[in-house]
C-alpha cells in the first residue's frame, strides 16, 4: 500500500512539477547599508568614435568624442552639459567644370573640419506640478516619426560632424532656446519655444556666407534676415491618450534651408529678351507653419501620420520656375507682372504642404520604419495663382507640352533591420531616404560588444550636399558617391 | 476531562480568532506598511540571467511618492551607458495605472497602452506592470491557509484584462511583508515566481533588498538588489516632465 502511495506521489511530482507556495529562507537585517552606487557613474557619460569612408576617388575620416554631465540639484533644477569634439578629414578628387586650357581634368583636395564646444548646455527648472522652464543650448526634436518628421524639418540639421545616424535626434543641431512647458494634466503637454536667432550647421553657414566658399557662379551671398528679425517662436501641444498620441504645432520663423531662386535683372545679355537676364538669387524665407501629428500603436505596429503646411510671409518665394524656360518662354509676361508687384524681385509668397504617413514595426527579430513623404507647393493668392497657371499653359503650348507640370512630388523613406539576438545588438539593415548626411541607399551590419562598444560596416550610395564646399572656381565636387564605411563607437 | 475540554475550547477560540482576520485585512496591512513612508528612493542593481546562463546588468534609481489619492514612481537607468537616462514613469490614481517611457535616443515620451504594460521591462523577467506595483483594490483576496508564521493568500485581479489570472502570496504574520508570490498566466498555469530573499529594516519599515523573479515559462531569472534606500526625504515633483 505504502509503495502505491509513494509511487503515486512520485509520479505526481514528476508529472505536475510546480513551484510550491513555500519558503526556504528569508534574511532580515537592520544594519545600515554601504553607499555602493557611484555618483560619477550617474552624472557623467560619453562616447568616442571613429568613422572611415572610402571609394575610388575619395576618403573621409571622422573622429568624435563626447563628454556629458547631467545632474539634479535640490530636486528641481536639472543641469546638462555636453561637450563634443569632431574632426572630419576629407580627401577627394575634383573634376574640372569646363574644359580650360592649361588646367588638368582632375585635382585632389584635402580639407579638414574641426568643431568643438558645448553641444548642449542648459538648465531645466521644475516649477511645481504644472510648469517647467528650460533655458540654454539644447537639442529639440518635433514629430512622431523617428527618421524624419515634416514639422521637424523647420529645425536645423547638423552636417559637418561626419556622423550619420538613422535617428533624427542624432542628426539634430542643438539651438539656443527658452522653453516653457505647461502640463494641464498628466496626459497633456503644452510647450512654448523661443529661439533668439537662426542657427545653422557650420558647414551650411559657410555656404551661406559664401564669401570664400565658391557656391554660386556669381559669388552672390545668400540673402538673410536682419539680426533683429532672426528670432523664431513656436508652440506645441501634445496629448498622450491610452491608445494614441496627438500633437499640434505652430511655428513662426525662418526656414531652415535657403533656396537658390532665379531672379530676372535688366540686362542686354538675355537671349530672347534684351531687357532681362537670369541671376541666381539664393535666399531664406520666413514662414508660418502649422502641423498636426498622430501616432497609434496597435500590437507590434505603430501607425503614424503627420501633416505640415508652411506659408511664406517674408523673404518671398519665387514662382516655381523651370529655370531658363522662364526667360525664353512666354512666362516673361507673368514675371514682369510679378516683378512690378514686388519691387523688381521675382518672388511671390508660397505655401508648401508636407504630408507623411507610415509605420514603425517592431518584433523580436525585426525593426522596420517606413514613411512616404508627400510635398506639394504653390503660390499664395488667387490672382497670383491664376496668372501663374495662365503662364504655365502658355509655356506648355510654346513647348508643345500636353500637360502642365505637377507642383507636387513624393519620397519614400525606409529602414529595416533584422536582429540576431534578443537584445537587438547584432543587426543587418537596409535603408533608403534622407538620413542626416544626405540622401542615400545603404546596407549595414552592426554589432555591440558588452553594452558599450558598437562597431559596424556599411555600403552606401549617397548624395552628400556638404561636399559642395570642396568646389572652387574651376573644379567641382560631385556630391553623389558610393562609399564603403567602417565605424566604431565606445560608450562610457 | 474538564481540563481537556477547557484546553480544546481555548485552542478553538484562538484558532477562530486568528482566522478571523480576512485576507483583505492582511493585504491592507501589507499595503499600509509598505506605504508608511510617503517618499522613498532606491538605488537598484538588476541582474538578468537567461536560460543559457548569460547575464547582463542594469542599474537604476527608483523614486516613489505616495499620496492618499495617488502613487507615483519614477525609474531612471544610469548604467549601462546604452540605456542611460531611459526612464519609466508610473502614476496610479484610484486604481487607474498609467505608464510612460522616455527613450533618450529618440528624445520622445511614449505612453504605454494596456498591452504594452504586460511586456518585459528592459529585457528582464519583470513586466512594466510588475514594476508599477499593485494596489489593495486591484485584486480580490482569499485566505488559502495559514500556519504559525505565514498567511497564504490568493489574489485574483478584478480587471479581466490583467496580465495574470491569479497570484498566490506568502505573507509574514508578524511583519506583514510579502515573502513570495507565484504568478499565474491567463490559462491558469504558473508563469513566474517572485522570492523576496532579504529585507532591511529602515526607519521602522521592512524593505526587500534582494528579490528574485524566476521565469517558469522561458527559464532564466532576474535578481533585484537594492543598494541604497532613502525614506522620508524629498524626491521632488514626479510627473511627465521628470521623464526627460
Amino acid at each position: 500500500m505504502y509503495r502505491i502511495v509513494f509511487a503515486f506521489i512520485f509520479c505526481s511530482i514528476v508529472l505536475f512539477a510546480k513551484e510550491s507556495l513555500s519558503i526556504n529562507s528569508v534574511e532580515f537585517s537592520d544594519k545600515k547599508s554601504k553607499q555602493t552606487s557611484n555618483y560619477l557613474e550617474k552624472v557623467f557619460s560619453g562616447e568616442i568614435g571613429v568613422s572611415y569612408s572610402t571609394n575610388d576617388t575619395s576618403n573621409r575620416v571622422a573622429y568624435f568624442g563626447t563628454l556629458r554631465y547631467e545632474d539634479l540639484f535640490y530636486n528641481f533644477i536639472k543641469a546638462k552639459l555636453e561637450y563634443r569634439y569632431t574632426n572630419l578629414n576629407i580627401k577627394k578628387e575634383l573634376s574640372l567644370r569646363v574644359d580650360t586650357p592649361g588646367l588638368p581634368n582632375t585635382k585632389t583636395v584635402e580639407k579638414s573640419f574641426t568643431t568643438s564646444g558645448f553641444r548642449e548646455a542648459y538648465l531645466d527648472f521644475d516649477l511645481g506640478r504644472y510648469v517647467s522652464f528650460s533655458i540654454g543650448r539644447q537639442v529639440i526634436v518635433w514629430g512622431q516619426f523617428e527618421i524624419l518628421s515634416p514639422i521637424d524639418m523647420l529645425l536645423p540639421y547638423e552636417y559637418s560632424t561626419g556622423i550619420s545616424s538613422i535617428s533624427k535626434v542624432q542628426n539634430r543641431l542643438p539651438q539656443n532656446s527658452a522653453i516653457l512647458n505647461i502640463f494641464p494634466s498628466s496626459n497633456f503637454k503644452i510647450a512654448g519655444y523661443y529661439f533668439p536667432k537662426i542657427e545653422r550647421d557650420e558647414m551650411v553657414q559657410e555656404i551661406f556666407d559664401a564669401g570664400e566658399v565658391y557656391y554660386d557662379i556669381n559669388q552672390k551671398k545668400i540673402e538673410q534676415p536682419d539680426k533683429d528679425e532672426e528670432y523664431r517662436i513656436a508652440m506645441r501641444a501634445t496629448y498622450f491618450a491610452d491608445n494614441f498620441t496627438f500633437g499640434i504645432t505652430y511655428y513662426d520663423g525662418w526656414e531652415n534651408f535657403f533656396t537658390e531662386y532665379e531672379y530676372l535683372e535688366p540686362s542686354s545679355r538675355n537671349r530672347l529678351h534684351d531687357d532681362l537676364t537670369i541671376v541666381d538669387y539664393p535666399m531664406v524665407s520666413k514662414v508660418i507653419a502649422t502641423g498636426i501629428e498622430l501616432s497609434v500603436p496597435i500590437n507590434k505596429w505603430t501607425w503614424k501620420l503627420e501633416a505640415t503646411q508652411t506659408k511664406s510671409t517674408k523673404g518671398f518665394d519665387p514662382v516655381r520656375l523651370n529655370d531658363y524656360d522662364i526667360a525664353v518662354g512666354e512666362e516673361k509676361d507673368f514675371l514682369d507682372w510679378v516683378m512690378k508687384k514686388n519691387d523688381g524681385k521675382n518672388f511671390v509668397p508660397m505655401w508648401k504642404t508636407w504630408l507623411s504617413a507610415g509605420f514603425d514595426y517592431s518584433s523580436k527579430k525585426w525593426q522596420t520604419n517606413f514613411l512616404l513623404l508627400f510635398v506639394d507647393e504653390n503660390i499664395i493668392g488667387k490672382e497670383n495663382e491664376n496668372r501663374m497657371r495662365q503662364s504655365w499653359e502658355i509655356q506648355a503650348s510654346y513647348y508643345n507640352e500636353s500637360e502642365v507640370q505637377n507642383s507636387w512630388y513624393y519620397l519614400p523613406f525606409v529602414h529595416t533591420a533584422r536582429y540576431f539576438d534578443k537584445d537587438k545588438h547584432t543587426a543587418l539593415g537596409f535603408g533608403y531616404g534622407i538620413y542626416g548626411d544626405g540622401f542615400k541607399v545603404f546596407t549595414y551590419f552592426k554589432d555591440v560588444i558588452k553594452d558599450d562598444f558598437t562597431y559596424g560596416i556599411s555600403l552606401e550610395m549617397l548624395d552628400l550636399p556638404s561636399d559642395m564646399q570642396l568646389s572652387d572656381e574651376y573644379y567641382e565636387s560631385s556630391t553623389t558617391q558610393g562609399l564603403f564605411r567602417l565605424f566604431g563607437l565606445y560608450k562610457f | 476531562m474538564k481540563n481537556i475540554v477547557k484546553s480544546m475550547t481555548i485552542v478553538a477560540m484562538i484558532t477562530t480568532l486568528s482566522w478571523s482576520i480576512t485576507a483583505k485585512e492582511v493585504m491592507k496591512k501589507v499595503y499600509t506598511k509598505a506605504d508608511r513612508h510617503k517618499t522613498q528612493k532606491f538605488d537598484v542593481k538588476m541582474n538578468i540571467v537567461n536560460k543559457a546562463g548569460e547575464y547582463k546588468y542594469r542599474f537604476f534609481t527608483n523614486k516613489k511618492q505616495i499620496k492618499k489619492s495617488e502613487r507615483k514612481g519614477l525609474i531612471r537607468f544610469y548604467k549601462p551607458t546604452n540605456i542611460k537616462n531611459s526612464s519609466l514613469l508610473t502614476i496610479s490614481k484610484k486604481g487607474n495605472k498609467n505608464q510612460w517611457i522616455y527613450l533618450p535616443a529618440f528624445k520622445s515620451i511614449k505612453r504605454l497602452n494596456t498591452k504594452e504594460r504586460s511586456k518585459s521591462f528592459m529585457g528582464s523577467d519583470f513586466s512594466y506592470i510588475d514594476i508599477a506595483g499593485r494596489e489593495l483594490n486591484d485584486d480580490k483576496h482569499k485566505m488559502l491557509k495559514q500556519d504559525s508564521k505565514y498567511y497564504y493568500i490568493q489574489s485574483k485581479p478584478k480587471n479581466k484584462k490583467d496580465s495574470y489570472s491569479k497570484m498566490e502570496l506568502i505573507v509574514d504574520k508578524k511583519k506583514f511583508i510579502v515573502l513570495k508570490i507565484i504568478f499565474y498566466d491567463k490559462k491558469g498555469k504558473q508563469l513566474k515566481t517572485l522570492d523576496n530573499k532579504k529585507f532591511k529594516l529602515i526607519k521602522g519599515s521592512y524593505f526587500a533588498v534582494l528579490s528574485i523573479m524566476k521565469n517558469l515559462k522561458y527559464g532564466g531569472n532576474t535578481k533585484l538588489e537594492v543598494n541604497e534606500i532613502e525614506v522620508g526625504k524629498s524626491v521632488g515633483y514626479i510627473g511627465i516632465k521628470s521623464l526627460k
